[in-house]
């Protein structure tokens, strides 16, 4: 393993850079939607407060295969994000394989199927109906970043993120980034796609039963979450050339400001119900469809 | 397209919220807080705890000697006991209650003797009555004698 | 107290998550402690926020004069709240019963049920006391997570 490889996962964009940027993402969400209300919002500290504040709690005991269970899948999403945040190409050059777009989306994946087991594990009502609805959401919702991805591979005519990155010139490029855009809201449950964590409607949701250090690191894999999916957009965004210094400050600027733009969005809408939301998701799965199939068309007669 | 402008309004114009912890609360001086009671001009009338709907105030009393008992734990600062308080002893402090830990940690007692109504010219005003009748009467004077023909209530039975 | 259990202390006082249990009041306390959360007092300025399950939270804000038909569901609340925890009651009602008092349906104050940390008087309390009795229970919360021999104050 290369050294390069190491960097990558621990240090830059991996979890020495990760961990500190998911706090100031999720800070940067709440005070942006708080201004937007005319409220002044968290100090700068406050979701390290809150998680450092969960290990402190004394959860209650469970037992058996289900008490594992419950703590395996927070642990899976979290290490799952950690490793599709270390393959995101944010440098020109950096370790990667052909076809490594693949990986990078099922690693995208995790969290939401981990959610949805962790709600059907939990074995309480309100968990389970979070779980479904995440479910019947992610299904609509994946079709669509299915698609995008698809075309922008298609259209860049490769599966390695590393070239990809450095596509610019393709409309079926930013019609893919734009497609990606608009499944960040549903992967990331804000609003107005937010009814698979409605806030109080359904108690917690699938995190119902969860307490103490494995609620902590849901909260850290929702961080994560934030950083994987804005650093994804941000990548395939970032203009090619330049130093790699350029290409890092870039790329946190990009994903910061795609953090406040999805609060403002999120700030601006309510919750859509489940039937609107997956109409919502087939009516551009639909679109995505047709145009992806069409570039895919036109790239292969064009050759 | 309204709701970019109200979020550039809203962006522009600032925050509206009371940066916390916020040193002056800010009540007006019309605020309903606890039930103050003057010992010096309470006559022990009980008036204040007939009309409390949750009995905050309760007086009892044994001969002259009475007790004015006031649990803010219970009270519902409707204001009631201020409006039916004849002497105008009760008044309600313009601040916040404050927090207590404890079941009954706020209860004030007071222990007051029952101060006599003073009459300074009674002894004066029997004489004048009797003596000329076209005088005006006194301030504390006694009522005046029904009038013949009319039986009194306890000639009756 | 080390280094490590001043941090927790700090993280404890700084982020009181609440959760909200009516047990039968008139909503007046309620909606005075949802104004706690509206724009003009905002208290996500001092990291409180409301959670949804009760296993999210630290304190448990009670309002209303216990009703017989919601003592078991707030007992069941209660045991569902991690330690360390605290408990707010809010409004005279919970104090007290205020003028419920004696009803045949309502079951007595809250302090028969639970120790109650804060009381917040009132009836509604006006929100400055609300997150005045939130602030004093993080505290409490917050010395109650401090083992005992590394307090360095005698105990009362």
């Amino acid at each position: 393993m290369n050294t390069s490889l190491w960097i990558h996962l621990f240090l830059f964009p991996g979890l020495l850079f990760a961990v500190p940027a998911s706090w100031f993402y999720v800070w940067g969400e709440h005070k942006a939607t708080a201004r937007i209300q005319r409220r002044i919002g968290p100090p700068l500290l406050q979701p390290v407060y809150d998680l450092v504040k969960l290990f402190g709690k004394r959860t209650p005991a469970r037992h058996g295969i289900e008490a594992n269970l419950l703590r395996l899948w927070p642990a899976l999403s979290v290490l799952s994000m950690v490793g599709a945040i270390a393959m995101l190409p944010v440098f020109p050059g950096g370790p990667g394989f052909a076809g490594d777009a693949v990986i990078l989306v099922a690693l995208l994946e995790i969290p939401s199927i981990c959610f949805i087991l962790a709600g059907f594990t939990s074995g309480s009502v309100f968990a389970q109906i979070g779980a479904i609805r995440e479910a019947i959401l992610s299904v609509a919702c994946n079709v669509v970043f299915l698609l995008s991805i698809v075309t922008i591979a298609v259209t860049g005519r490769t599966f390695h993120l590393s070239d990809l990155a450095n596509v610019t010139s393709n409309p079926g490029h930013w019609i893919g980034v734009f497609g990606i855009l608009l499944c960040i809201p549903a992967k990331l449950r804000l609003n107005p796609f937010s009814t698979s964590s409605a806030e109080q409607e359904i108690y917690s949701g699938a995190l119902t039963e969860y307490a103490g250090a494995a609620l902590a690191m849901w909260k850290l894999a929702h961080g994560l979450e934030w950083v994987a999916l804005t650093g994804f957009v941000a990548t395939m965004v970032v203009p090619a050339g330049g130093a790699w210094w350029v290409h890092a400050i870039l790329f946190v600027a990009i994903s910061f400001a795609e953090v406040l733009l999805l609060s403002a969005v999120a700030a601006a809408t309510g919750r859509l119900t489940l039937e609107r939301s997956i109409r919502f998701y087939w009516r551009w799965a639909a679109i995505l469809a047709v145009l992806s199939i069409s570039a895919s068309v036109y790239a292969r007669f064009r050759s | 397209m309204n709701i970019l402008r109200l979020i550039f309004d809203n962006l522009r114009r600032g925050t509206v919220s009371y940066p916390m912890p916020h040193t002056h609360l800010c009540t007006s001086n019309q605020y309903r807080g606890l039930i103050i009671n003057d010992p010096e001009r309470c006559v022990g009338c009980s008036q204040c705890a007939y009309v409390c709907p949750s009995a905050a105030i309760e007086v009892t009393r044994s001969g002259d000697n009475y007790t004015w008992t006031y649990n803010p734990s219970k009270c519902a600062f409707c204001g009631r006991c201020i409006d039916r308080c004849k002497p105008r002893t009760l008044t309600m402090k313009s601040q916040l209650p404050p927090l207590y830990s404890t079941q009954d940690e706020l209860k004030q007692v007071l222990n007051m003797v029952r101060k006599r109504p003073v009459r300074p010219a009674a002894a004066a005003a029997g004489t004048a009555a009797t003596a000329n009748v076209t005088a005006p009467i006194a301030e504390n004077a006694k009522p005046a004698e029904p009038m013949a023909g009319i039986p009194r209530k306890e000639d009756l039975a | 107290m080390n280094l490590l259990q001043r941090f927790m202390h700090r993280c404890r006082r700084k982020s009181p998550s609440l959760f909200h249990l009516n047990t039968g009041s008139c909503n007046g306390c309620d909606i005075e402690m949802l104004t706690c959360l509206s724009p003009r007092y905002d208290v996500e300025q001092l990291g409180i926020h409301l959670e949804g399950s009760p296993r999210h939270a630290d304190i448990l804000c009670i309002t209303g004069p216990v009703t017989r038909n919601a003592l078991e569901a707030a007992k069941t609340v209660y045991s569902q709240v991690c330690e360390p925890k605290a408990v707010v009651a809010l409004g005279s009602c919970a104090g007290s019963c205020n003028v419920f008092a004696g009803s045949p349906v309502i079951v007595g104050p809250l302090s028969k049920y639970f120790s109650v940390d804060v009381f917040v008087p009132g009836c509604p309390p006006h929100p400055d006391a609300i997150v005045a009795g939130i602030q004093r229970a993080a505290e409490i919360l917050a010395d109650r997570g401090v083992p005992e021999k590394a307090k360095g104050v005698p105990q009362r």
